[in-house]
C-alpha cells in the first residue's frame, strides 16, 4: 500500500513534508470533512492524537492529528486533517462604565466523534480554548476552564487577560 | 462480711479497671503498639519510623504526643449532623470496648463486681455490641463517605459474627465451661486450645484482623476511596477517640485469644487467692501473650493491600463460615472421643 | 465483574436523574483523587457514571510558551511533567529540531537515550508506588519511592538536576558523561535487579493484589484502539505499539530491546508491563553505556555559534554553554510534529512557526491526557473499591493531563 496514492485518491488536496515525514490533507468545504474522515478511518488511521487550533487574524484552522494502532505500514505516520473557516467579525459593545467588550463569537465546525471517539476530551479543550464549536459533538462542555471563562477563549491570538474587577461576592 | 473487707474488694476492683489490666494498661499497650506498629512498618520499608518525639528511646512517645495534639485541637461538629449520635457514638464506642475488659480475667484470682461462671458469653455480648455505635458514627456524620463507611461496617458486621461466635463456641465445647478461668485451667491441666483446635483459632485470627480494621480488611476506611471512611468529618479528641477503640478492640481480642487458645497464663501454675500470685503476675504473662500476638496482627499492614468490600463478605460468608463449621464439629468429634 | 466497556453513545442514554444514584464528588481534595475531581454516579456499591472533571492544576503551558523565546519552553514543559520530564523535555526539542533542520551527532543522540531510559525506570516507579498506595500497601509505596532514588541520583550526576535537568537542548545535549559514571550506572542498575524480584515477591504476587487487579479494568485491545488510549495501557491490552519502534528517534533505531505486550489488558496486566518495562529500560542502559560511540555532543551548526571561552569550556569539561544563538532562535516558517515515548504513553508536538521570535503556535498532548477515557469507559460497572484500582494502574498523573 502506497500511503501517499491512497490519501491522494481521498482528497487532491495533500501537503507532504518529506524531511519531516508529516502528512496533511486540506479540507476546503466543511460538508466534505466527515466523508473525508471516514475514508481515511477505512484506511486504518484509528485515533486521534491531538485536535487543536490555530488562530490566524481572520480565520482559524482547525486540526485534526490522526494515527494508527492497528495497521503495521501506518503505524509511523501522523496524518494532519486540516480544515479552516473564517471568523465572525467580532462585536464591540459599550457598558455603562464605558468600557468596550469585545464579543467574539465562537465558530461552527462538524465534529469528528462520531468518526473517531478518542478525540472527546481533546474536543472539548479545543473548544473552551479556540472557541470552536463541534457541531455533532455529545458533551461539549467546558474540561479544564471554568464555565465563566466562556467567551474568552484564551489561546486566540487577541486574548487579553483582564484582572477580575471585584474579588468577593 | 463485714464493711471493711468489702470496700478493700471495691478498691481491688477499681484498680483492676482503671490500673491492671484496665485503662492504664490499655494506653501503655496501646500506645506501644501503635509505636511497634509503625516501627515494624518502617523497618520493612526503608525507613525509620518516628524518630522526633523523644529521639532516645525511638520515638515511643510519639503516640503520646499525638493524643495531646488531639486533646488540644477544636472540636468541630458541622452542621448538618445528626448532634447528640455525633457526639456521643465515638464515647460510646470507646466505653463498651473498655467495659468488655470487665469480663476478661488475666488470672485465676478474680473478682471483678460479678464472679460470674458466664464470662465469656457476657464479655462476647460487650464485644459485639461495639461496631453497632460505629454504624451509628457513620449515620451521625451526613458525609456520603461516612455512610458508605457505615454501610460496608454493617456488611462486614454481619458477615464476620457468625463465625467468631461459632470458633468461640467450639472452644466452649471443648472446655465444657463458659467462664474464661475454667477454660485456662483446663488447657493448664491438658493442652492449650490452639492445639486442641487450630481451626477454631485461625477463624479467630481472621476475625480479629476484620473487625479491628486490620490489613488486608481495612475496608471502612479505606483512605483512597472513602477519606477516612467512618471518621471523615471527626476532629480532634473525638476522632482520636475513634483512631484508638480498634486498637482497644484489638487488645481485647488478643486477650481472649491468648486465654482460650494460648493457654492463658501457662507457664504459670500455681493457684493463690493473692493479689500478686493470682492476679499481678500471670496478668502480666496474658498482657504479654495478647502483645505478641497483636503485634504479629500489626505487622501484616507491611505485606497485605487491602481486599474488596464484596471480595471480604464473600469470603466471610464462605471460607471462613465453613472453617467456624469445621472447627465446632472438630470439637464435637473431640469431646466424644478423648472425654 | 462486569467486563463491558460501554460505547460513548450508551454513556449519552444512561439516565442519571433521579434520586436512585448516590453521586460522590471524589477531589479535589481527596487522598484517592489527586488534583483533580471525579464526579461518580453510584447504585448501591456499582458505578454508573464517572465524570471525570480536571484542569484544577492547568498551568496554561502553551499559552505561555508561545509568548517566549523558543528555548524557554524547555523548563515549562519539564515542570508540567514532573516524574517525566526529560521526555518532555526531549519531545520538545525534537520538533524544534525539526523546524531547525539540525541533526545531533551519535554520541548525543546515545545521551538522549541514556536519560531518557533513566527517567523511564523512574516514572515507572513513580506510578507503581502511586498504585500500592492506592490498593492501601504503604510498602510498596516507600520502596518504589525509595528506590527511584539511585536513579534520581545517577540523572544529577549526569545532567547536574536532579529532576528538572533541562538537559536536552536543540543540537545536542548539555554535558558529557562524567568519570565513573558507568561504575555507579552498573551498580544502581544491579540494585534493581535485585529489587524487582522483592517486588515481584511482596507485591507482584501477593494473592490480595491478585485478587484486587485481576479482571478489574478491562480493556480490550480493539476497544483500547478505539479510545486511544497510550503507553504501557495501551500495549497491556495486547497492541504491539512503541513510538521508540514505529517513530524512532535519538538512538533507539541502533538499539536493539523489545516491546513487551500482554494479553488481558485488566490491572494486573498494567502493573506487569511495568515492571517488563523496566527490565527492558536496564537492558537498554547496559546496552547504551556498552555501545555508545566517541565524540561530539553537540551539532556542528551549534558548536560554531560558541565563542572561545565557551569553546575552551567545552573542551575541558566537556559541557555546552547556552551561545546567545539559543535565546535568538528563529526557526525557519513551518510546522513540525515529534513523538516522544515517555514514561506513561506518548508525548506528541505540533509546533507551528512563522519566523519569528517566539512559536506561533505551540500544542502539545501528554499521555495522561491521552488517557481519560480509562475514567468514563472502563469504570463504568464496577465497584466504587475499583476505582481506585483503576485509576492507580493506569498510572494517571493530573498535573500532566492539565498541562
Amino acid at each position: 500500500m502506497n500511503i501517499k496514492d491512497e490519501l491522494s485518491k481521498i482528497s487532491t488536496n495533500l501537503v507532504i513534508d518529506e524531511k519531516r515525514a508529516n502528512y496533511k490533507i486540506i479540507i476546503d468545504e466543511p460538508s466534505k470533512l466527515i466523508d473525508v474522515a471516514n475514508s481515511i478511518k477505512n484506511l486504518g488511521f484509528d485515533h486521534v492524537v491531538s485536535v487543536t487550533g490555530v488562530d490566524y487574524p481572520d480565520k482559524i484552522e482547525v486540526i485534526w492529528h490522526v494515527s494508527s494502532y492497528s495497521s503495521e505500514e501506518l503505524k509511523g505516520i501522523d496524518l494532519a486533517i486540516s480544515m479552516t473557516v473564517k471568523k465572525p467579525e467580532p462585536l464591540k459593545q459599550t457598558d455603562a462604565q464605558g468600557n468596550i467588550n469585545v464579543n467574539r463569537p465562537p465558530v461552527t465546525v462538524p465534529s469528528l466523534v462520531s468518526v473517531w471517539p478518542s478525540g472527546i476530551f481533546s474536543e472539548r479543550e479545543a473548544f473552551e480554548m479556540f472557541g470552536i464549536i463541534f457541531d455533532g459533538h455529545p458533551d461539549l462542555r467546558y474540561l479544564m476552564l471554568p464555565e465563566d471563562f466562556y467567551g474568552t477563549w484564551p489561546l486566540r491570538k487577541d486574548f487579553t487577560y483582564q484582572k477580575p474587577k471585584v474579588f468577593i461576592e | 462480711m463485714g464493711i471493711i473487707p468489702l470496700i478493700l474488694w471495691l478498691i481491688q476492683d477499681l484498680l483492676y479497671i482503671i490500673i491492671f489490666p484496665g485503662l492504664v494498661t490499655i494506653l501503655v499497650v496501646v500506645v506501644i503498639i501503635i509505636w511497634l506498629e509503625r516501627k515494624i512498618a518502617a523497618k520493612v520499608q526503608m525507613r525509620f519510623g518516628p524518630l522526633w518525639v523523644s529521639k532516645k528511646i525511638g520515638g515511643a512517645l510519639q503516640s503520646l504526643a499525638d493524643l495531646l495534639r488531639y486533646s488540644f485541637q477544636e472540636v468541630i461538629i458541622p452542621e448538618k449532623t445528626d448532634k447528640w449520635a455525633f457526639i456521643l457514638a465515638p464515647g460510646l464506642m470507646f466505653a463498651f470496648a473498655t467495659i468488655a475488659l470487665i469480663f476478661i480475667p488475666v488470672g485465676p484470682y478474680y473478682s471483678v463486681l460479678f464472679p460470674s461462671y458466664y464470662t465469656i458469653l457476657f464479655s462476647l455480648a460487650l464485644i459485639i455490641i461495639t461496631p453497632i455505635f460505629a454504624i451509628t458514627v457513620g449515620w451521625a456524620s451526613d458525609n456520603k463517605f461516612s455512610f458508605i463507611g457505615a454501610l460496608r461496617e454493617g456488611f462486614l458486621l454481619i458477615s464476620y459474627e457468625i463465625p467468631f461466635l461459632l470458633s468461640v463456641v467450639s472452644m466452649v465445647i471443648i472446655f465444657h465451661t463458659y467462664d474464661y478461668i475454667n477454660a485456662v485451667q483446663n488447657q493448664l491441666s491438658f493442652l492449650p486450645g490452639i492445639i486442641l483446635n487450630p481451626l477454631a483459632a485461625l477463624t479467630m485470627l481472621i476475625v480479629m484482623i476484620r473487625t479491628t480494621g486490620r490489613f488486608p480488611f481495612d475496608i471502612t476506611e479505606a483512605d483512597s476511596e472513602l477519606v477516612m471512611g467512618l471518621f471523615t468529618e471527626y476532629s480532634a479528641l473525638f476522632f482520636g477517640v475513634g483512631m484508638a477503640t480498634p486498637y482497644v478492640e484489638l487488645y481485647n481480642f488478643s486477650l481472649i485469644f491468648s486465654l482460650l487458645f494460648l493457654g492463658g497464663w501457662w507457664p504459670f501454675t500455681l493457684n493463690v487467692m493473692n493479689p500478686v500470685y493470682g492476679l499481678i503476675l500471670p496478668g502480666i504473662i496474658v498482657v504479654v501473650k495478647a502483645f505478641i500476638v497483636m503485634a504479629v496482627l500489626v505487622f501484616l499492614r507491611a505485606v497485605y493491600p487491602r481486599y474488596r468490600l464484596d471480595q471480604a463478605v464473600r469470603s466471610g460468608w464462605s471460607y471462613v463460615l465453613l472453617l467456624s463449621i469445621l472447627s465446632v464439629i472438630l470439637s464435637v468429634v473431640e469431646v466424644m472421643f478423648l472425654r | 465483574m462486569s467486563e463491558k466497556v460501554y460505547n460513548i453513545d450508551d454513556l449519552q442514554n444512561i439516565n442519571v436523574e433521579g434520586e436512585k444514584y448516590i453521586i460522590l464528588q471524589i477531589g479535589p481534595s481527596h487522598p484517592g483523587s489527586g488534583h483533580m475531581r471525579l464526579k461518580v454516579w453510584l447504585d448501591g456499591d456499582i458505578i454508573v457514571k464517572v465524570d471525570p472533571d480536571i484542569g484544577f492544576v492547568h498551568r496554561t503551558s502553551e499559552w505561555l510558551s508561545e509568548r517566549r523565546e523558543w528555548i524557554k519552553a524547555v523548563p515549562i514543559v519539564e515542570r508540567i511533567m514532573l516524574p517525566d520530564t526529560v521526555h518532555a523535555n526531549l519531545a520538545y526539542v525534537l520538533t524544534v529540531e525539526k523546524l531547525l533542520g539540525i541533526e545531533p551527532p551519535p554520541r548525543a543522540q546515545y545521551l538522549r537515550s541514556l536519560v531518557a531510559e533513566i527517567n523511564r525506570i523512574t516514572s515507572h516507579l513513580y506510578g507503581i508506588g502511586i498504585f500500592g498506595i492506592f490498593l492501601g500497601s504503604s510498602t510498596v509505596y516507600m520502596w518504589a519511592f525509595g528506590d527511584r532514588e539511585p536513579f534520581i541520583d545517577l540523572m544529577e550526576m549526569l545532567t547536574g538536576a536532579r529532576i528538572t535537568t533541562s538537559y536536552i537542548i536543540p543540537g545536542g545535549v548539555r554535558w558529557d558523561l562524567p568519570n565513573g559514571f558507568k561504575e555507579r550506572a552498573e551498580t544502581v542498575l544491579q540494585y534493581m535487579e535485585r529489587r524487582l524480584k522483592d517486588y515481584e515477591d511482596i507485591w507482584v504476587k501477593n494473592p490480595v493484589v491478585q485478587a484486587r487487579t485481576i479482571n478489574v479494568g478491562t480493556l480490550k485491545k480493539e476497544d483500547a484502539i478505539r479510545l486511544g488510549v497510550v503507553g504501557p495501557n495501551l500495549r497491556a491490552s495486547g497492541v504491539y505499539y512503541d513510538t521508540r519502534k514505529h517513530h524512532p528517534y535519538a538512538a533507539y533505531s541502533n538499539l536493539d530491546f523489545e516491546v513487551p505486550t500482554m494479553k488481558n489488558g485488566d490491572s494486573y496486566d498494567r502493573l506487569l508491563i511495568r515492571v517488563e518495562e523496566i527490565k527492558q529500560s536496564i537492558k537498554l542502559i547496559r546496552q547504551i553505556l556498552k555501545d555508545i560511540p566517541e565524540g561530539k555532543i553537540i551539532a556542528d551548526q551549534i558548536y560554531n555559534q560558541l565563542n572561545p571561552v565557551m569553546k575552551k569550556n567545552y573542551e575541558e569539561k566537556k559541557r555546552v554553554m547556552f551561545p546567545a544563538f539559543m535565546i535568538h532562535m528563529r526557526p525557519p516558517a513551518g510546522e513540525a510534529s515529534a513523538k516522544v515515548e515517555a514514561g506513561r504513553g506518548e508525548i506528541f508536538f505540533y509546533i507551528k512557526s512563522t519566523g519569528d521570535k517566539y512559536p506561533y503556535r505551540f500544542r502539545w498532548v501528554t499521555p495522561s491526557f491521552r488517557n481519560l477515557p480509562y475514567f468514563t469507559h472502563v469504570t463504568v460497572g464496577h465497584r466504587l473499591a475499583d476505582l481506585p484500582t483503576i485509576y492507580g494502574s493506569i498510572d494517571y498523573f493530573p498535573p500532566e493531563a492539565d498541562r
